[in-house]
């Protein structure tokens, strides 16, 4: 069998010289350690993509899918500027094919209005709230790709935009400064510390019973690192 | 350096040499590259994404999409229905955006794999010391009781109500404090991610790791691979422009089972089983809102999951996401959409897995893109509305006053009665919401080339010098969340391989 051929003799490297071994340690400690910092852009060291091309008219069909898509509140300046940067880099980190479908979505969307006798204008002319309607009944009319366009251009323009800072806000979303929390706190016990009562997350809700689940988790801990799940019959 | 990035490729092109070439990060290709790396071989890693380490992690989706995931999460399979799928392309792979969840191959499906190879290896006994080093590693065990939130005791409560087994969770964690930011990179460092598990212990035993370059092609000489031919990207236009060449001895191609076996369908190896097989634990999504807060986004993802219909081949569990994420797959626009993540402190997001009963197939598709065909069966579409129905029967059952299924005629539900309005017969299957994230199964291991693409080393039938060692190589689904399983095998065909090339080396030493 082919498989059982012997590879061929090896011979030393000859690439550059190796990295010293306080330099692997390092890098090894810089791959695991928890900073805190949380920063929506992280400085290290990578580049975010540069805005892939659309033609004027192509981002004028996009900012009125996107006024027709976002919610009328919370208002957010420049909205369509900012979903519409961030659309178009990562349109940059897409495959080729998909990029071309999305571009295909915004023309026939644009004219969606049209093809769907709701109004001789497109999209981009017609009101938030009445574009809103007509995507919603394609959505819903099982058009086949079509039908899918309203969909991934859904997840295209809502996606950035519940990842504003602004709209975070108001749905009540905020989550660094409980990261930051449990940073500290993942670092205090991996030093040895013992969890407060305060450590503990929750129960917000009514009727849930915080004691049991915690009972259960600190027996749990007891086991033995490994194994496979241990069934708790009810 | 260690970590080399786009900058530091020659524009002319750049070569490099190394015992082993290892082409992927993720839970196979880590795994199989620290076990070479620490028996003394030059291992090379060949990874697509950035190198991101724990400190870059943060809550913030959209640009974490592009930074981490492939394609910045628009990949999907096209059958009957389209399923979205995502994996991790940056180092760790998709070990650094999944859940954490740390199972073993349940011992019927490595008994199962032990008896069609004949292989007693790979059974459950055989397979015990590979996974009891991966447990290791990965610290995989139970969670500290200050991680747990009010998604987990929703879940555990509810099945405890209406008398249903759950299972507690082990997950790959050290010291894991709950932020459930898992599909974004874990920022605190506990999920023993292969970024900060096997990477680290490879770098340490003097691995490379080339980032930002695309593996496109096998180099092969006299029937033997000898190494690997990509390109780099520009990072700021994404145009792959600078040639990387890699020889090596061995290589091992853990690219995952959508891309391993696109690398290797491009050399037109004869194996009729390359790039079937395609298996991926479809999932639905469905997500509650009670009339309460419970932070849903606070405390560990799954700390335990209901098994009450594992004989079933389902698995129901907590899965709460982000409100970019989530806002991406909730129906409606405009106010509407905003009616329901105005609730997302009261929102769970919860799902229903179902292991498969059918395969699919990987193509290469034009301009770079694969395509995978891959249809439900009708078995699946049954467990899927039966998985649903009882998932939504917990939440109602522990107070929720709405439910959104994941079905694209009938989303909302108020009560049971409503959800039991969907049956096989009043749905298509093209109106099934899926999603998944476990991908496995195009070249499968076996012990006889015309049902295998694999031996049972690892080691193409057809190409020798290569191997496969990711979730490719599985002969059958799993049933459970695949990462522990992968970096078993791995740990196995890294050792098997180490063996051959030491001796080689000894062997030429002693000559």
């Amino acid at each position: 069998m082919a498989s059982h051929a012997e590879p061929a003799p090896i011979v030393a490297p000859t690439a550059s010289p190796p990295p010293t071994l306080p330099e692997r340690e390092a890098l090894a400690r810089q791959m695991m350690e928890a900073t805190g910092e949380l920063s929506r852009h992280p400085g290290d060291g990578w580049i975010m993509a540069d805005p892939a091309p659309l033609s004027p008219a192509l981002v004028r069909k996009f900012h009125g899918l996107i006024r027709a898509m976002c919610p009328p509140e919370p208002r957010v300046p420049d909205l369509e500027a900012r979903i519409e940067d961030q659309v178009r880099r990562m349109m940059r980190y897409m495959q080729p094919l998909i990029v071309m479908g999305f571009k295909a979505a915004l023309h026939v969307l644009d004219l969606a209005p049209v093809w769907r006798g709701k109004s001789l204008k497109r999209l981009q002319d017609l009101p938030p709230d009445v574009g809103a309607r007509i995507l919603t009944e394609v959505e819903r009319a099982r058009l086949g790709p079509i039908s899918d366009m309203v969909s991934a251009a859904r997840a295209a323009v809502l996606a950035p935009y519940y990842d504003l800072d602004e709209v975070l806000a108001h749905i009540g979303y905020t989550p660094v400064e409980f990261m930051r929390r449990r940073v500290a706190l993942r670092r205090r016990l991996a030093a040895g510390e013992a969890a407060l009562d305060g450590d503990h997350i929750g129960p917000y809700a009514p009727g849930l019973r915080a004691d049991n689940l915690a009972d259960i988790a600190v027996a749990a801990a007891r086991v033995e690192p490994q194994a496979k799940a241990k069934e708790v019959a009810p | 350096m260690t970590i080399l990035r786009y900058a530091d490729y020659e524009p002319r092109g750049a070569e490099f040499d190394a015992d082993v070439v290892v082409v992927g990060t993720g839970a196979g290709g880590a795994s199989t590259g620290a076990i070479l790396a620490e028996a003394g071989l030059d291992v090379l890693f060949c990874e697509e994404g950035g190198y991101h380490p724990t400190g870059s992690f943060n809550p913030y989706m959209t640009e974490s999409m592009s930074r981490l995931y492939r394609d910045s999460g628009t990949t999907s399979i096209l059958g009957t229905p389209n399923i979205p799928y995502v994996e991790g392309r940056c180092v760790g792979g998709s070990t650094t955006l999944n859940g954490g969840m740390a199972y073993r191959a349940p011992d019927h499906v490595l008994d199962d794999w032990a008896a069609t190879t004949g292989d007693p290896t790979l059974g459950t006994a055989g397979m015990e010391r590979h996974f009891g080093m991966v447990e290791e590693s990965i610290h995989a065990g139970p969670q500290h009781a200050t991680s747990v939130g009010d998604d987990n005791r929703i879940m555990y409560q509810g099945a405890q109500k209406l008398g249903w087994k759950s299972a507690v969770n082990t997950r790959n964690q050290s010291h894991c404090v709950g932020t459930n930011n898992c599909i974004l990179g874990c920022p605190t460092g506990a999920k023993q991610s292969t970024l900060v598990s096997y990477m680290p212990r490879a770098i340490r035993a003097g691995a490379r790791c080339l980032t930002e370059v695309r593996v496109e092609r096998l180099l092969i000489e006299g029937g033997r691979c000898v190494g690997v031919e990509g390109r780099a990207v520009n990072p700021r236009t994404r145009a792959y422009d600078r040639r990387v060449r890699v020889r090596a001895r061995a290589v091992v191609v853990s690219a995952g089972a959508v891309h391993t076996p696109y690398l290797l369908l491009r050399h037109k190896l004869r194996s009729r089983e390359l790039g079937r097989n395609f298996l991926c634990h479809p999932n639905a999504k469905i997500i509650a809102q009670y009339p309460f807060d419970v932070h849903a986004w606070q405390g560990v993802s799954q700390w335990s999951q209901v098994r009450e219909f594992h004989g079933d081949g389902i698995v129901l569990a907590e899965n709460m996401v982000p409100p970019a994420p989530l806002a991406a797959t909730i129906p409606w626009l405009g106010r509407e959409h905003m009616d329901i993540l105005e609730r997302y402190n009261q929102t769970l997001v919860t799902g229903c897995l179902v292991e498969d009963s059918t395969t699919g197939r990987v193509h290469r598709g034009p301009l770079g893109m694969p395509i995978v065909r891959y249809d439900i069966s009708d078995w699946d579409f049954q467990r899927f509305i039966f998985g649903t129905e009882r998932l939504a029967e917990l939440h109602f059952a522990m107070g929720a006053d709405r439910v959104i299924l994941p079905y694209r005629s009938f989303h909302i539900a108020r009560s049971m009665d409503e959800v039991r309005r969907v049956t096989p017969q009043s749905l298509k299957k093209s109106d099934l919401e899926l999603f998944t994230v476990h991908l496995m199964g195009t070249t499968r291991m076996g012990s006889r080339p015309e049902s295998s693409v694999v031996d049972l080393d690892g080691q193409l039938w057809e190409l020798p010098g290569c191997y496969v060692a990711d979730a490719s190589v599985f002969p059958t689904a799993i049933g459970v969340n695949p990462q522990v399983t992968i970096m078993a095998l791995g740990t196995r065909i890294g050792e098997r391989l180490a063996t051959r090339l030491m001796r080689c080396r000894h062997a030429a030493a002693a000559a």
